[in-house]
Formats: structure tokens, sequence, C-alpha cells
């Protein structure tokens, strides 16, 4: 029983950290964070700059608290747009069924199919390089996974009697699906949610490693990871750095949902 | 011609059939059934499991799943359900045709306070607003005999007993004050004290509001005490429709008199409880002759051969046996 919850607590304190981070930086961050000193170039971490300082002599720190801003907001924007869409989508092919609900999954399993980042990589290089573009490319990958969990959720819940009653009641379809079905299936979409947001994070800094996100002076820890490898031999603390956030935000969500589903199981 | 539109059932169900269509073929599960729901009366539809008693409940909410099929008409105070488009319908459902469930924990939704619930129902249908919507809501859970309704409003179904769950969902039906109620087994999942106190409910919903209900039960004890007149049903097919006590005292279908038979007693104390021999036809059999021939005591060679037709033997007295006159 205990045991079970800690990695809900392990992911809520990371989080919650990361978060209070991101917070701070909105306001504060060491220094500015593309303040270049030739003279501080590949400094190692000391009093000064905790996590030392880049080629350029950024302090490493600021780009890292900067950077978090990028992935909340990538997460979290790519996480709304895919649960969005897929919520939706799900929610029609698991309540009405037949040809419709065949259509829109074979669909999804087809996008399921296609390799995320192969797809990200199609979508920026068509519609240009960009923090707004590599968004939506993480939202429209995380749609399937969205609708398939919904539709699961609705084709169980559309059997109970409390739906029949809803329908007797005169209720419309639009209404029984999203104020009475979705509440109810709700929190295992809330664990997709979390699982969802560590790897667009994940997906927005392996775009940003190539070169096809978060655009320079923007930092952000995939581009950090990037522009860190040519210099690993000479100061690994920089490339260290951002590794080390990158795992802490997708081990953090992943603690997170999973704890999530575990209070979930209990309940049931 | 004025007099006749007054005078006619709220509900006549005509020549009903309804199958369902599967990939191992199509099966029937009402049969061409008739009947008629009064104003202000209450009408059982008794049987066995499976002989088509929801299923035709479900057929008048026109809430049936997408693979059956219907023919015939159900003609509700003029209008025919059958036809109608699916937001005539819509608008009707909770408005002037509502529905009582089996199960009140299951029938209502967990996460939504009941309060609420009631109210969704008046939201739908009238032009209440804000307080006074409150207040009506209070009002209908003070009526079905609820306590301290401003404080339930405020529940979860969880937080409740059985029997005032019933009563909610009671009230979500009678909320507008339908002109129709459809009590599907409302209390088979009550315990027996509650159960009467439901039974009372509606009764009095009845007499009161005007309301007219079918009552769905398999059990002849609730039936008698609650309806003014009962219609058996038996495989599909509606084998005699008779008013309440001339059914108990003249059963005319050998299937209503062995159910009658095997209604537990006290004078039959200590003796073994009759059952009907045989089990009801599976939906996949298809008899060309009468469906309870198999296990009739009285069955003979024709009934083997042909379906017999209703005769009457009374007022509102029909019973669809060939020797419907001389049973005693």
């Amino acid at each position: 029983m205990k045991r079970k919850r800690v990695s809900l607590y392990i992911g809520i304190s990371i989080i919650a950290s990361l978060l209070a981070m991101m917070v701070v930086s909105l306001f504060y961050t060491p220094y500015p964070v593309t303040e270049m000193n030739r003279d501080e170039r590949f400094a190692p971490p000391s009093a000064n700059h905790p996590l030392g300082t880049d080629n350029f002599g950024r302090d490493v720190l600021s780009r890292i608290m900067k950077g978090s801003q990028t992935a909340f907001f990538v997460g979290l924007i790519a996480v709304s747009v895919g649960g969005l869409f897929g919520v939706l989508v799900g929610a029609i092919a698991g309540y009405f069924g037949g040809m419709l609900d065949e259509f829109i999954m074979r669909l999804m399993d087809a996008m399921m199919a296609f390799p995320g980042i192969l797809f990200a990589l199609m979508f920026v290089s068509i519609f240009g390089v960009g923090i707004r573009n590599t968004i939506i490319a993480i939202g429209i990958m995380s749609i399937p996974s969205f609708a398939r969990i919904t539709r699961s959720g609705f084709i169980q819940h559309k059997e109970f009697e409390y739906v029949k009653n809803a329908r007797v009641k005169g209720v419309s379809n639009f209404r029984i699906m999203f104020s009475h079905i979705l509440p109810n299936v709700l929190s295992p979409i809330i664990v997709a949610a979390s699982m969802g947001f560590s790897s667009a994070v994940l997906s927005e800094a392996a775009l940003s490693y190539l070169g096809l996100g978060v655009q320079p002076p923007d930092p952000s820890w995939g581009r950090m990871l990037n522009e860190s490898q040519v210099f690993i031999t000479l100061s690994p603390w920089y490339t260290i750095a951002p590794g080390i956030f990158i795992t802490l935000i997708v081990l953090g969500f992943n603690f997170l949902g999973d704890g999530i589903a575990d209070l979930q199981d209990r309940q049931q | 011609m004025e007099r006749i539109i007054s005078d006619r059932a709220l509900l006549q169900v005509r020549d009903l059939n309804i199958s369902f269509t599967t990939a191992k073929g199509d099966f029937p599960a009402v049969r061409g059934i008739s009947f008629d729901v009064g104003r202000n009366s209450i009408v059982g539809l008794v049987g066995e499991s499976g002989c088509g008693k929801s299923v035709t409940a479900l057929a008048i909410m026109r809430l049936l799943p997408g693979n059956a099929r219907l023919s015939g008409t159900i003609d509700f105070s003029g209008r025919n359900i059958v036809a109608m488009h699916e937001e005539e319908i819509r608008k009707l459902r909770g408005s002037e045709i509502s529905m009582i469930f089996q199960e009140p924990l299951t029938s209502l939704n967990p996460l939504w306070k009941v309060g609420r619930q009631i109210d969704e129902n008046l939201k739908m249908h009238t032009e209440l607003k804000g307080d006074d919507r409150f207040q009506s809501v209070v009002d209908i859970m003070r009526d079905v005999g609820l306590p301290d309704p401003e404080r339930l409003y405020h529940k979860y179904p969880h937080e409740l007993s059985g029997g005032m769950r019933q009563r909610i969902a009671i009230a979500i039906a009678v909320a507008c004050r339908p002109a129709l109620i459809i009590a599907d087994e409302p209390t088979t999942a009550l315990d027996v004290t509650i159960q009467a106190q439901i039974l009372q409910l509606l009764k009095d919903i009845n007499r009161e509001k005007g309301s007219s209900i079918i009552f769905i039960s398999h059990n002849f004890g609730i039936i008698r005490e609650i309806c003014t007149s009962i219609c058996v049903m038996y495989a599909g097919h509606l084998v005699e429709i008779a008013p309440t006590e001339k059914l108990f005292c003249e059963p005319r279908h050998p299937y209503t008199i062995g159910l009658m038979k095997a209604i537990p007693k006290t004078d039959s104390k200590g003796k073994e409880l009759y059952d009907i021999p045989g089990k009801v036809p599976s939906i996949t059999d298809t008899l060309p002759g009468c469906p309870f021939e198999p296990r009739c005591e009285y069955a003979f060679e024709r009934c083997k051969r042909e379906l017999p037709q209703f005769e009457v033997l009374g007022e509102q007295h029909e019973s669809r046996c060939f020797l419907a006159g001389e049973l005693r």
C-alpha cells in the first residue's frame, strides 16, 4: 500500500521543483541569458557559475532555467493540442461506434505506425523550422494515444445505466458525451496527459538537438545538448547539465503518471 | 369524432415486431404485440426473463440498439413514436415519457450531485432558471418523500441508501410531470420494506399527478398490488391481457395459470413448489405453432401447427389460446 505511493511523491516533487525553477526564471536568472563573456568561456562549476559556462561564456544555470520555460511551454501546448483533438476524436469513435469508429481508428493506427520523429521532421521541413511548428507536430503525434484511451473509456461507459438514464431524460448526444461520460473516464486521460507531457518534452529536445526546434539564441535543453557536444571532452559539465534536466523532467512526469495510475488501481 | 379522440388510450401499441440483426441472422425478440395504456392507468408487463418486456419498453423510448429492426406502430397521444425524428423523440423523452431503471446506483451518474441530476431534466425541458429551478428541484424531492431536500441536493449517489437513490431516480422521472412513466423492475434491487414504500410512491404519483405507468416485473405479487391491468408475455408474444382482478380470478391462458400456481402461498407450506416444466424457448428457435405448446399440459395436435389468435373473453380480457373459453 505505502510503497505504491512512492512514485507519486517522487513525481510530484521533481515536477514541483522544476516548475518552481521555471516560475523563478520568469522574473530572475542569475545572469542575463544571452550575455556573453569572453573571459569566462568553458568555466567549470564554481560559486559564481554553479553549472559552469558555455563556449560563449554564458551562464549555463541561467540558460537551463530559461530552457525550462521552453520545455514546459512545449509540453503544455503539445499535450493540450493532442489531448483536445485526441479526446474529441476518441469520444466520437467510442460513442457512436460502427463505420465511423472503424474509419477514425484505422486513421489513428496509421498515424501511430508512422515514426513520430520522422513525422515531425517532415512537418517541420514542409512548414518551416520554428517552435510553433515543432509544437504542432508534437501535438499531432500525440493525438492517437489520447484517442485510443478515450475511445476505450467511452465504449465501456456508454453501456452503463447512467448513460441510458441520461438518454431517457432527453439529453442530447453531445451533452451525454462531454458532460456525463467524459468526467467519468477522465482519470486514464490524465495519466496519458502526464506521460504525453514527458514524451513531448523529449521530442522537443530531440528536434532541437537536430536543430529543427527552438532557434538560437533562445535556450532549449535539446539545443544546448547539440551545441555542447563538440566540446564534450573540453568541458563535460556543459553537456551533462542539460542532459540531467531532460532526464529529470521526463522521469518526473513518468513517475507522476505511474503514481496517478496506481492511485486509480487502488480505488478500484 | 371529438369524443373518440379524447377517449383514445394514451399509448397504443399495434402489431409491434422487434428483431435483432446479428452476424448469425435475424432473431425476433418481440412478435406482433398490441396493447393499450389508458390515461391514469398502471399497466403491468409480466413474464419470465427474456420474454421481451424490457425490449418493448426500450422500443417505446426509441432506445433500441442500432441492430434492432422494428415494425408496427407505437401511438403516443396521436403521434407515432416509431416514425418520429430523432430530435422530436429526444424532446419527448424525459418530458412526456420517462423511465425508471432497476438498479438505482448504476442508473445515477456517480460524479454528479443528485440534485443536479434532477435539475438537468428541468433544464432540458422547461424554461425555469436559477433559483426557481432550484426551488422546483427541492419541491420535487420533497414530493417523492426525500427528507431535508436542501441538504440532499448536494449529496453524491454513493452517499445515499438504496431506497433514497431509487427515490432520486423517481424524482428524475417525474420532474417534468410526464404523461407516461415506464418502470422497468424498479423494486427488484430493493429490500422488501423499501419495495413497499416505493410501490406506494408510484401509486401516489399515478393518483395525484395523473401519470400512467407501465410497470415491468416478473413478480406477480407486486404486479397485483399496483397494476390496473396486466399483459402477460411469453417468448416475445403477448399471451393474455386482462384487468388485474380478472386475471387473478380467471386466468385463461395455460401460461398464466402456470405462473399463478408457481406463486408461493401460505397454505402450500411444506409442499413442493410448483414450477412450469421445461424452459423458455431460445430466441433462435422458431416454432410454427403456439410458443408455449412444448410446456403446456393442455396442448393438443393443433397447437403444434398453428398459432392461436386472440380470443375475446369479456371486457378487456383476451387470451391467445385455442382453449381459452374452456379453461377453468
